[in-house]
């Protein structure tokens, strides 16, 4: 077993091993000087003096990796020096280095990708309540060509009377804000959501609240809701940052809550989010075909996907544009 | 004089001995003493001592220091410590209660 100040005496020779040499090669040269000097002295002429010290001494070259050998770096430097034999035969032969280190690149490259995907899809689990009962609305409308859309307020008000599918029902959309009064201003992503998406998705914030649902009333949704990134860094993930008011594009929103950092597995870049706050005219007739919004729902218990897809077919065709249900969590 | 190499894994204790004795001494003197105090039986293949010297730093049985010597040349003196002390004792004995061995195997043969 190797002792602690043995360790760190290795350590120091491979951190100074070229002086350790020189050193080593001044004490060998010096004792070679001082026999020969020895044998002279005895009568021997000097020739043969040199030749008799150095086969009384052995292969300096010999010694010195012996010694280096006893340093336990031996392996250190023989990987160095095939690191070099390599690097040296790459350089001999440019084409095979470059197709050699093309496969690594893309070899790296894809098993990079497949991970990232496999981490997001399969090994990070969504961080929502119960994921297999939720669903995501899309239309499809094969004649238009258009697949997986977004919905508009009024589908999303007609698909939620479905209450015998769907326990609830939520709609948001992403829009971009100037965020003023909290430090230097910043243009952030935020996020216009019912109130009912949290409960949905089964979030709960990190601090104060989310949404009520008055407050998800048109001209009552000042209230906003920070990531817990912002969180910390807007505001030094101060507790009395609750209450504090910030301006939102010009206007004054109070502070209600902090989401948890989980949310972004769900919604990168989001960070804030403010009530949707349907205005009046969202749901007047010019603004049936604004596909403006995502729409998410969670199935009543003991409703299957198929039978939530049925009951929305026949919605379908009433309504006239093709429509499915997609999951897609 | 015909010569002797020295037995494997002797030359530790040749020079743990060798320090012990004379205290602080350079390489080349302790190649010297060595042959000298055998009466010139023992050859040190004299290279080897270096490699051997630096072993033993590695283990903490000799500590070494750079100075000058006599006739003013610059030279590396090793000296024992403490650990090296009690290795001396622990491969003395152990080299005691082999030599003893042989001998009696020789000796009853």
């Amino acid at each position: 077993m190797m002792s602690l100040g043995e360790f760190g005496r290795r350590i120091a020779m491979l951190a100074r091993r070229r002086k350790f040499d020189r050193e080593m090669d001044e004490e060998m040269r010096w004792h070679l000087e001082l026999r020969e000097k020895e044998q002279a002295a005895n009568g021997v002429s000097a020739k043969e003096a040199h030749a008799t010290a150095r086969k009384n001494f052995g292969n300096a070259l010999a010694l010195r990796e012996a010694s280096h050998d006893s340093w336990g770096w031996a392996w250190l430097e023989h990987l160095a020096q095939d690191l070099r034999f390599a690097f040296r035969m790459l350089r001999k032969s440019p084409g095979f280095a470059v197709v050699a280190v093309l496969t690594l690149a893309l070899g790296i490259g894809a098993n990079t990708a497949i991970f990232s995907v496999v981490n997001a899809i399969l090994l990070r689990p969504l961080p929502i309540h119960d994921p297999s009962r939720v669903v995501v609305i899309h239309f499809n409308i094969p004649k238009l060509n258009l697949f997986h859309t977004s919905v508009s307020p009024p589908d999303f008000h007609n698909f939620s009377k479905h209450t015998n599918v769907f326990a609830s029902t939520a709609l948001f959309l992403s829009k971009g804000v100037n965020l003023t009064g909290a430090g230097q201003p910043q243009r952030l992503l935020a996020m216009r959501s019912t109130a009912t998406l949290f409960p949905l998705l089964g979030i709960r914030p990190i601090l104060g609240r989310t949404f009520t649902a008055s407050e998800d009333t048109y001209g009552n949704s000042h209230v906003v809701l920070l990531s817990e990134g912002l969180w910390k860094s807007a505001f030094g993930a101060a507790k009395n940052t609750i209450g504090k008011r910030v301006q939102l594009d010009n206007e004054s929103y109070q502070i209600v809550g902090v989401l948890p950092e989980k949310l972004q597995i769900l919604y990168p870049h989001i960070q804030l989010w403010v009530p949707m706050a349907f205005s009046p005219h969202a749901f007047s007739d010019q603004e049936e075909g604004d596909l403006c919004c995502m729409m998410v729902a969670r199935l009543r218990a003991g409703v299957s996907l198929q039978q939530a897809q049925s009951v929305m077919n026949i919605d379908a065709g009433t309504n006239g544009p093709a429509l499915r249900l997609k999951l897609s969590p | 004089m015909p010569r002797d190499e020295i037995p494997p894994g002797t030359l530790h204790l040749l020079i743990l001995k060798t320090l012990a004795r004379r205290g602080e001494l350079h390489g080349y003197e302790i190649a010297r003493t060595i042959q000298q105090n055998s009466e010139d039986v023992l050859q040190v293949e004299e290279g080897s001592l270096y490699p051997a010297l630096q072993r033993m730093l590695l283990k903490g049985w000799v500590k070494a220091h750079w100075g000058t010597t006599n006739e003013n040349r610059r030279a590396r003196f090793y000296r024992l410590t403490p650990a090296g002390r009690k290795q001396l004792q622990l491969e003395q004995s152990q080299f005691e209660r082999v030599v003893n061995a042989i001998t009696r195997v020789i000796q009853t043969a």
